[in-house]
This record gives C-alpha cells, sequence and structure tokens, in this order.
C-alpha cells in the first residue's frame, strides 16, 4: 500500500490551463475523495496519476517514486471508469483476470485471486456471463472486482456510482465503505456528489475552476469551511449567504444590513485582511430557528416574510425573503408558517467571508 | 472497343438513374400519403399505382415501348391485384398489415419480374441451343433446339474459352479471392489503423485513400492498365530509370516486363488489390472508432502493451465489422469481372488472367455461345451458394462481439 504526492502539477491542454498547481498529499490507507462541480479538473487529475494524461508540468509520486514518465502498466495501480468499460466480449471471469493473465501470474494464482474478489463482490454467480448480461449494479461490481484483484498499490475510481439508481448507489456506498475497511488500502475517488464524499472520505479535497480549494475531514470541510464556494458547494440544502457590512458600537461587533443588525459574538480572525463594508455572512438551512431555543446561542431576532413552502415528509422548506436576499430554513414538518414570522440564527454555526475574496474571516 | 464499353456503361447508368427516379417518385407519393393516417387506407393504397399508370403513360408517350393498350391493361391488372390483396387482409389476414402490403407490392413485383424472369430465361436457355448458328431460326420461328444436358457436361469437360479449362479456372478463382481479401484486409487494416491515430491532416489522407473507390471503377482499372503498359506506363518507366540509376538492381534481376501480356494474372490482381483496400479500410475505420477509448485505457491500467491491446481489444472489438466486411470482399472478388475484363478483355487479350466469372462473360459476349454460357452461370450460381452457405455456417461471423 502506498502514499501519493502532487506537487505543484498542472495541465494544460493547448493554451487552456485546467489544473493549476496543484498540490495534494495522500496517506498510506486513506481514502481520498476529489469532490467539485462538472468540469473542475477532478478527472484530470485522476487521469494524471494514472498515467493516461501527461503531466504538463509538476510532479507525482507514489510512494516518493516519482511516476511522471512511467506508463501506467507500471504504476501498479488499478482504476474503476464511470461506464465501467468492462470488456465486451469477455466473460466476467475473463475481465477479471484480464490484468493477471497479461502479466502472466501463475493460473492457480489466478484462479484463487477471481474467486476470492468474486466472494467478496459477491459475484461468484454471473463469472460466466458477459458484462451485458449484467445489471448496471453488477457490472459495477465486476469492475471494482478487476481492480481488487490486481492488488494494485492504490485504487483509482471516477464517478464509479453515478450511473446507478438512487437505492442502488447508497448500498453500493455502503459496500465500498467496506471494501476500504477490508482492503486496507488507499483509495481516490472523484465524484461530484457530495453525499458520496461525506459518508466515504478519510478526507476530502474539494476542487474548484482548477485549483483545490480546501483539504480536509468531512467535519472540517462542513463546519469550517475556508471560502464561500466550499461553503456552498458542501451541504444539501446549500448553505444561506446574506450581504452586510461589519461595524463596531462601542466594544460589540455588529453584522448589518437592511434587513437585520445582528451582534457578532465571536472574534474575526487576526490579520484576515477585507472590507469591512462587503462582507457575507452564512448559515446553513438546519442552523436557522422559528422558535427560541435556550439550549442554542441563538442571535437577535430577525423578521422575514414566507415565499414558498416545502413539505417532505419530517421536514419541511421555508424560503423566506429577507431584505434584499433569499433564506431556507428547515423546519420541524408540524411547524405552523405564517406569512410573516421571526428567525434566529445559531450564532455558534454562522461563518464570516470577505464578500471580495471569498475567504473565510473568523 | 472501350468508346463501346464507355457507351453501354452510359446506358447502363441512364437506366439505373431512371429506376431510381421512379424509386423515387413512389417513395415520395407514398410519404405524402403516410402522412395522413386518417383517411380511409384501402383508396390510398389501391392509388399507390397510380405513379405506376404515370410510368405507363410516359412509356406510351415516350415512343414504340408499349402501346395504350397494353397500358391500360396493366395498370387494370394491377389495379385488381391491389384489390384482391386488400379484401384477402380485410377478411383473413391482419387488418393492420393490409396497407404496409399494398404499399409495398408494386416495388415487389417489378422486382421479382427483374430477377424471377431473366433466371427463369437462363434456365430454359442453359437446355436449350442457341449459339450463331441457331440464332436467326430462332428470332425469326422462336424454335431451339432442346439438348437435355449437354452444355452442362461441355462445362466441366470443354474449355469456355480457347484453352483455359473450367478446372483451371476454378482454382484461379479461388486462388484470386483468396489473394485479394487477404491483401484488402490487411491493407485495409494497416491503413486504419494508422489513419485512426491523431494524425495531422488525417481527413485529407483519408480523403485521397479512399479516392479510388470513390472513382468509377472502369476509369480507374483504365487508367491503371494505362501504368502497366509495356513501353508508356509508368511501372516499367520507373523500372527503367531506376535500372539506369542503379544498375545493380539490374543485375539482381529486376528488368521491364510485359505486364498486360506476360503477366496478366499478377497486374490484375495488383489493381484489384489497390481498388479494394479503400473499402475495407472506410469499414474498418469506422469500426475502429466505434470502439470506445476507455477499453484500450482500462487495457493499459491493466497492463496490456501495445500489441496485447491491438490483439485483445481491438481485434476481438472489429469483428462484427470484419465478418460481413469479409463475407462481402469474398462474393465481390469471387464474382468480379471489371478489372480482368478491363485488363485483359480486348481482343487478343490473354486467357491467363481469367476467372470463372470473366471467362463466362467472354464465353458469351466475345464467343457468342449463348446457351453454353447459361449453364456456365448456372454452374458458378450454384457453387457461389455451397460456399455462401458454407461460410455463414462454420463462420461465427454474423454473431456480435458484444453479445
Ligand atoms: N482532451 C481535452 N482537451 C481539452 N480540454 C479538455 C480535455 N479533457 C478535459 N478538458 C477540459 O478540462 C477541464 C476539466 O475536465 P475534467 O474531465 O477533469 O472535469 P471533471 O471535473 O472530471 O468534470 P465531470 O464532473 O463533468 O466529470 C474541463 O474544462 C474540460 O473542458
Ligand atoms: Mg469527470
Amino acid at each position: 500500500m502506498a502514499s501519493v504526492t502532487f506537487s505543484n502539477v498542472k495541465k494544460i491542454y493547448g493554451d487552456n490551463e485546467v489544473l493549476h498547481k496543484v498540490n495534494l498529499e495522500i496517506q498510506d490507507k486513506e481514502f481520498l475523495i476529489l469532490v467539485g462541480p462538472s468540469g473542475c479538473g477532478k478527472s484530470t487529475l485522476l487521469r494524471m496519476l494514472a498515467g493516461l494524461e501527461e503531466i504538463s508540468s509538476g510532479e507525482i509520486a507514489i510512494d516518493g517514486q516519482v511516476v511522471n514518465d512511467l506508463p501506467p502498466r507500471d504504476r501498479q495501480l488499478a482504476m474503476v471508469f464511470q461506464d465501467y468499460a468492462l470488456y465486451p466480449h469477455m466473460t466476467v471471469e475473463e475481465n477479471m483476470s484480464f490484468g493477471l493473465r497479461i502479466r502472466k501470474l501463475p493460473q492457480e494464482e489466478i484462479d484463487s485471486r477471481v474467486m476470492d474478489a468474486a466472494n467478496t463482490l459477491q459475484i461468484q454467480k454471473f463469472l460466466k456471463r458477459k458484462p451485458r448480461q449484467l445489471s448496471g449494479g453488477q457490472r459495477q461490481r465486476v469492475a471494482i472486482g478487476r481492480a481488487i484483484v490486481r492488488k494494485p498499490k492504490v485504487f483509482l475510481f471516477d464517478e464509479p456510482l453515478s450511473n446507478l439508481d438512487a437505492k442502488l448507489r447508497e448500498e453500493m456506498r455502503v459496500e465500498l465503505a467496506k471494501l476500504h475497511k477490508k482492503l486496507g488500502a488507499t483509495m481516490v475517488y472523484v465524484t461530484h456528489d457530495q453525499v458520496e464524499a461525506m459518508t466515504l472520505a478519510s478526507r476530502i479535497a474539494v476542487m474548484h475552476a482548477g485549483y483545490i480549494q480546501q483539504i480536509g475531514t468531512p467535519i472540517e470541510v462542513y463546519s469550517r469551511p475556508d471560502n464561500i464556494f466550499v461553503a456552498g458547494f458542501i451541504g444539501s440544502p446549500t448553505m444561506n449567504f446574506m450581504d452586510g457590512s461589519l461595524e463596531t458600537e462601542g466594544e460589540l461587533l455588529y453584522f448589518k444590513n437592511e434587513a437585520m443588525k445582528l451582534r457578532v459574538p465571536f472574534p474575526l480572525c487576526e490579520g484576515a485582511e477585507f472590507d469591512r463594508n462587503a462582507v457575507v455572512l452564512g448559515v446553513r438551512p438546519e442552523d436557522v430557528y422559528t422558535e427560541r431555543k435556550l439550549d442554542k446561542n441563538l442571535g437577535d431576532m430577525v423578521r422575514a416574510k414566507v415565499e414558498v413552502v416545502e413539505l417532505l415528509g419530517h421536514r419541511k422548506n421555508v424560503y423566506l425573503e429577507c431584505g434584499k436576499s433569499r433564506l431556507l430554513a428547515t423546519v420541524p414538518a408540524l411547524f405552523k408558517t405564517e406569512e410573516a414570522m421571526f428567525l434566529w440564527f445559531d450564532m455558534d454555526r454562522v461563518h464570516l467571508f470577505d464578500k471580495a475574496s471569498g475567504k473565510r474571516i473568523c | 472497343m472501350n468508346s463501346q464499353v464507355l457507351l453501354s456503361l452510359l446506358e447502363v447508368l441512364q437506366m439505373v438513374g431512371f429506376v431510381a427516379f421512379v424509386t423515387l417518385w413512389i417513395e415520395a407519393y407514398l410519404y405524402v400519403h403516410f402522412n395522413f393516417p386518417k383517411k380511409s387506407w384501402f383508396l390510398p393504397a389501391v392509388l399507390s399505382v397510380v405513379p405506376f399508370a404515370v410510368l405507363l403513360l410516359v412509356l406510351v408517350a415516350v415512343g414504340p415501348v408499349i402501346t395504350v393498350g397494353q397500358a391500360v391493361n396493366i395498370y387494370l391488372y394491377s389495379l385488381l391485384a391491389e384489390a384482391l390483396l386488400s379484401s384477402f387482409f380485410r377478411y383473413k389476414g391482419d387488418k393492420k398489415l393490409a396497407l404496409p402490403y399494398m404499399l409495398i407490392m408494386p416495388g415487389f413485383v417489378g422486382l421479382a419480374l427483374l430477377i424471377a424472369y431473366p433466371l427463369v430465361f437462363e434456365v430454359y436457355l442453359a437446355f436449350h441451343d442457341l449459339k450463331l448458328t441457331t440464332l436467326k431460326v430462332w428470332s425469326e420461328t422462336g424454335y431451339l433446339p432442346f439438348v437435355n444436358f449437354e452444355h452442362f457436361y461441355d462445362v466441366f469437360t470443354k474449355s469456355p474459352l480457347s484453352e483455359v479449362s473450367f478446372w483451371q479456372l476454378l482454382g484461379r478463382t479461388l486462388w484470386w479471392t483468396v489473394v485479394n481479401v487477404f491483401f484488402h484486409v490487411a491493407g485495409g487494416l494497416a491503413l486504419a489503423l494508422l489513419l485512426n491515430n491523431e494524425i495531422r491532416l488525417r481527413g485529407l489522407y483519408r480523403t485521397l485513400l479512399v479516392i479510388p473507390w470513390a472513382m468509377p471503377c472502369v476509369v480507374a482499372v483504365l487508367a491503371m492498365r494505362g501504368e502497366f503498359h509495356s513501353e508508356y506506363g509508368f511501372i516499367n518507366i520507373m523500372i527503367g530509370r531506376l535500372t539506369d540509376a542503379f544498375p545493380m538492381l539490374a543485375q539482381l534481376g529486376m528488368h521491364k516486363v510485359q505486364w498486360l501480356s506476360q503477366h496478366a494474372f499478377l497486374t490484375c490482381t495488383i489493381i484489384n488489390v489497390w481498388l479494394g483496400i479503400p473499402f475495407m479500410m472506410v469499414v474498418i475505420l469506422g469500426g475502429l472508432q466505434s470502439i470506445p477509448k476507455s477499453y484500450y485505457e482500462a487495457a493499459s491500467i491493466d497492463g496490456a502493451s501495445r500489441f496485447q491491446k491491438f490483439r485483445h481489444v481491438t481485434l476481438p472489438l472489429l469483428r462484427p465489422v470484419l465478418a460481413p466486411a469479409v463475407t462481402l470482399g469474398t462474393v465481390w472478388t469471387f464474382n468480379n469481372i471489371n478489372v480482368i475484363y478491363l485488363v485483359t478483355g480486348q481482343s487478343g487479350g490473354t486467357e491467363e488472367a481469367d476467372i470463372l466469372v470473366s471467362a463466362l462473360y467472354k464465353a458469351a459476349f466475345t464467343f457468342n455461345r449463348f446457351s453454353y454460357s447459361a449453364a456456365f452461370a448456372l454452374v458458378i450460381f450454384v457453387l457461389l451458394a455451397v460456399i455462401s452457405l458454407m461460410w455463414l455456417k462454420f463462420s461465427k461471423g454474423t454473431e456480435s462481439a458484444y453479445d
């Protein structure tokens, strides 16, 4: 098993730089998830690690060995593709053993590895079938099986679950988590589904427009997003943002805009550079309360108008208008909504960002 | 001679154009009617013989092909046939099928006549004796002597031309087919693999390589025949220049040869290989481009070398396009008369290059042995049918790799 290091890795297509100086360390046995919106360069980064794309500049090292000029076959990786890429003319067994046969392993070794993987993934019954005769979920397992039998240093997954329906995706997510535990392998996993990222990852790397925006454990990324992009991207439903300014009155710091004046009970970061007149307050929908709660550090009262109410079953989504901004609050389903409402934010869990740079300032 | 060939080809072209035009007309007419699904389907279907009526009118107007009476008769018969068909489906079969069948019928009848009539006539000819000496009597009285299986016996025992025997021809045909198809596939595969790479000016190369196929075959073959001319052809001139410049080559045995008379079979083969490669190239290129890139990426990661990827991914996935292309190519090559006839067909041309079908053509139209050729053609037909059936049975050709 192995660690992976990206140092100052760039990718340039023609004159279009799609990855800018990416630095990333993946530790041994880590489940690292690259997450970001479509087109941000996740697949490109993964494919460079696999050796399917040239590295324009910078270095990628596996276990300390620079692999820039190593062909894919010598990197000892296995990859699971989004469309599975199972060879259509081979049976499941042949698909799984192809890499081993190419490497001329002894036949008993091949058979035992294929059987092991098939048992782990519960696909013993399909070994003689062609991929065409399998369902999407079964193909997915075969593709994973093909990776497992190789006993690679690093597993790469490029959106492996995105072609499955919601229920199957949930199941496979659990299986993948189990598999990671069982194999204790280093895994790099690309997805744009933040639920997958939150549930599977040891660490998440959030990417946007060719930059890594933040790397951290799921909790870190969720509760202390480094910038507005990460704050808005991670978490569902998305965080509410409100423009405003910071003002000091006496000893106290206030966040103010046309609809609210909130006392900020926490100190700002030292040395953070920002424009006091243009900051953004972020609060997640579940941190917006419609009643006073004594066990929470709720801030000052905010007045808002209800626009739309969506019933989800156990919760309700309430869309509110508050000055110039739109707010979403998720409240218990039984809560009675009126046209105008009073809101309180959980001040322990609000975030302040500089509007111009997007950076966190608290 | 050559201008004659061109002229008759022009006629064939006109004929094809005419048929295409009529078909187009009928199709357009049917299309319009399919767009009015609410109309009762009986009337439009009966009316679908209208284009025929128009066609008949044109034929009558143009000249002495058929008389007005005949045209009216044909039209009434076709109306009757449609009505019968329609009532059959109304009362017996599936009502929904009535309209499609009625619409198909005019075309179907035309095709049947075009294929069935010549076939029947050919069988008739094969068992009778039509040759130059009996032609006049036949055209005046319609009498032809019945000769039983004599012609079939002759096919296997007497030369269809002046010296070459049926068995020689058969052997040469098989050899010709094997060699040609082999080089077509090998050349096409090689070029397709090259063109499938990301190279500059790929479109230009592809266009250039497809030209031999896109050109009318006759033009291409005649042009190539010119290049093999012993005095003025490119090939011999180049050989001359080379041996002049490098006398060593001459010592190694390189010298001008009489391509058309002494190496006719080789010349024909070279020309036909050149002509056939583009088709295979296009087909294989299509096949190559339909193979998703991710299979190659998966194979790279699995550790396959370039050759292993070709062997384990490319070839198996090309099979669904290769199998039918090879089948087609085999039949075309087996039946290929143009190259050999155009290269060796002029008077005094050699028989050294003839295969079954070109010998058949020469027997019929150079030697005027009509009945003999009819029998000969039937023999070839049976032969080809047997070969095709065997091929279909033994190769799993039609099975797709994606199954
Ligand atoms: N072969 C290529 N030539 C030029 N540009 C490319 C090429 N491949 C990718 N790109 C560009 O690189 C950027 C990153 O692409 P990439 O496939 O890595 O995105 P992604 O994050 O995986 O997106 P998705 O979630 O949609 O898969 C995109 O803007 C894309 O247009
Ligand atoms: Mg991608």
